[in-house]
């Protein structure tokens, strides 16, 4: 008998024994949970269109939002060499040397997170972004030290990565003399009319 | 405030989720974004302010400058680090959580567009965590609010669950996000070129692990690691959304971000926080509880020394 009760114990008594919950309130009221639920949906669809590479959203998403988005797509290609960015002054007489720029862009000096090497990265081929750098480069520089220059010269080496299995070196920052000519790319070089007049002018 | 509408637990995709995951999130993301942030923050000057060099503003924006933020003065700048800092470690420990976090959203995303330069994956993702950390309950437990809460209100219950979508938000994003990598990976070179993490080994990132590995381990090591990664990500939505896969998941995850950590030096930060989301989003429910409830008694009985401390609050 008091099996046959316990059989015909209605089905919501089961719904009482499972563990009760306290649920934390949202902020916000019911249609703004909703329009955050959507935008949610809409930044990781943005997410992966952006990453995926298969839209091109800056034509319907403001770029400052956008820019958010932007966070998937990381070292999809092999590197094919080794990249440093370099700087070399010029002084009105005499041939040109390196600069060690560390000492102007002291945030993350010693890696490729440097500001001087992301300007390089993102902005080497933009002619105002390189002056503006020049403009600090050189200023920096002339401050600091007894010999001064009239211009700056930015490249990249491109140095040949070791074959798979060879001996890999431990990776240090070599001297720019260093490196052959073949593995310099030049980017940017002080405009030789602009060197004369600053060397003409004595204020380099 | 929304009332809460299920006083039950159930499951489903729109169940109301463990609140621990969230909680998770907002104790350890903030330090791993703030760790990124801490090599900047201390050469603040050089980074918001024309002390340091400053991309000049571009006639159109571009993917380089989404918005063209002009140089702020020094004092300003040190006011902004500090306010990072302390908006950061505020909604860590969930000291009025939606303020801080709110704030540390604001500053994030400045940080982000003001300088291309500074701008990466870290701070970009971190300001849309710090985003639906505002948007969320995050700080109901496990906080110092929560600890408040309870001195002011002693019989006031012991919160378990929030709704489905401050959880859901984090796990759908890192799904999206991995099968978005992978797919870029694939379009890349990933496929074709068996020696890509190889070729990445060798430049300012190098740390001794790395240097290590790329002196011990064969050629095959590293393209057996390649593949993996890739089928990692391209199968991200079936490793996360099919219940039984989802420990090896997370397990592949956290040993990829480990690795990446060790190997590429600055990425390490990125790897923290990829971790503290995937750990929050998915590790077994019985972890994050003893986790957070370990640190939290331990943190709070230490400081109060009494049964009215914070972990009383979160033990209920």
């Amino acid at each position: 008998m008091a099996r046959k009760a316990r059989r015909s114990e209605p089905p919501k008594k089961k719904k009482e024994t499972a563990p009760a919950i306290a649920l934390a309130p949202s902020p916000g009221p019911p249609w703004l949970r909703l329009a955050l639920g959507i935008a949610g949906a809409l930044y990781i669809a943005g997410v992966f269109i952006e990453g995926a590479g298969g839209g091109h959203l800056e034509r319907i998403v403001p770029r400052p939002v956008l820019f958010f988005s932007q966070i998937a797509a990381l070292f999809p290609r092999a590197a094919t060499h080794r990249i440093e960015y370099r700087a070399e002054g010029l002084p009105c007489d005499g041939p040109a040397f390196e600069i060690d720029v560390r000492p102007f862009f002291p945030i993350h000096a010693d890696d490729k997170e440097s500001r001087f090497d992301r300007a390089l990265y993102f902005y080497r081929n933009d002619r105002l972004t390189m002056e503006a750098l020049e403009s600090y480069v050189m200023d920096g520089y002339n401050r600091r030290e007894p010999r001064q220059i009239a211009g700056v010269l930015f490249l990249s080496l491109r140095i040949p990565l070791p074959a798979p299995g060879s001996a890999s070196p431990r990776y240090e920052r070599a001297p720019l003399a260093d490196f052959p000519k073949e593995q310099r790319k030049v980017w940017y070089v002080t405009a030789r009319e602009a060197m004369n007049r600053r060397c003409t002018s004595g204020a380099p | 405030m929304n009332t809460p509408p299920a006083p039950h637990l159930s499951s489903g995709l729109m169940a109301p989720q463990p609140i621990e995951r969230l909680e998770f999130v907002r104790l350890l993301a903030p330090l791993a974004i703030l760790g990124f942030l801490a090599s900047r923050l201390v050469h603040v000057e050089h980074w918001l302010t024309s002390v340091g060099f400053v991309v000049p503003p571009r006639a159109v924006a571009d993917y380089r400058q989404p918005l063209y933020l002009p140089p702020i003065p020094v004092w300003l700048a040190f006011l902004v680090a500090l306010a990072t800092v302390a908006s950061g470690l505020a909604t860590s420990l969930g000291y009025r959580t939606r303020w801080a976090s709110g704030i540390f959203a604001g500053l994030l995303a400045y940080l982000a567009l003001a300088d291309r330069l500074e701008a990466f994956t870290v701070n970009k993702l971190g300001t849309v965590v710090a985003i639906a950390l505002f948007a969320s309950p995050a700080g109901a437990r496990f906080s110092v609010d929560a600890w408040r809460r309870r001195q002011s209100k002693g019989d006031a219950p012991t919160l378990t669950h929030v709704t489905w979508g401050n959880v859901r938000f984090f796990q759908a994003l890192l799904a999206f996000m991995y099968l978005a990598s992978g797919t870029a990976k694939w379009r890349g070179d990933w496929v074709t070129n068996p020696h890509v993490i190889w070729s990445h080994l060798h430049d300012s990132y190098q740390t001794t692990f790395t240097y290590l590995l790329a002196t011990t381990v064969p050629p095959a090591g590293f393209t057996l690691f390649q593949y993996a990664t890739l089928a990692y990500e391209l199968g991200a939505p079936i490793w996360f959304g099919v219940r039984r896969l989802r420990p090896l998941g997370l397990m592949f995850g956290l040993a990829m971000h480990a690795s990446i950590g060790l190997m590429f030096g600055p990425v390490v930060w990125f790897s923290l926080l990829m971790m503290v989301l995937l750990f929050g989003a998915f590790a077994p429910l019985a972890w994050l509880s003893r986790f957070l409830g370990g640190v939290y008694a331990k943190v709070t009985e230490r400081w109060a020394g009494n049964s009215s401390s914070p972990a009383g609050a979160a033990r209920g």
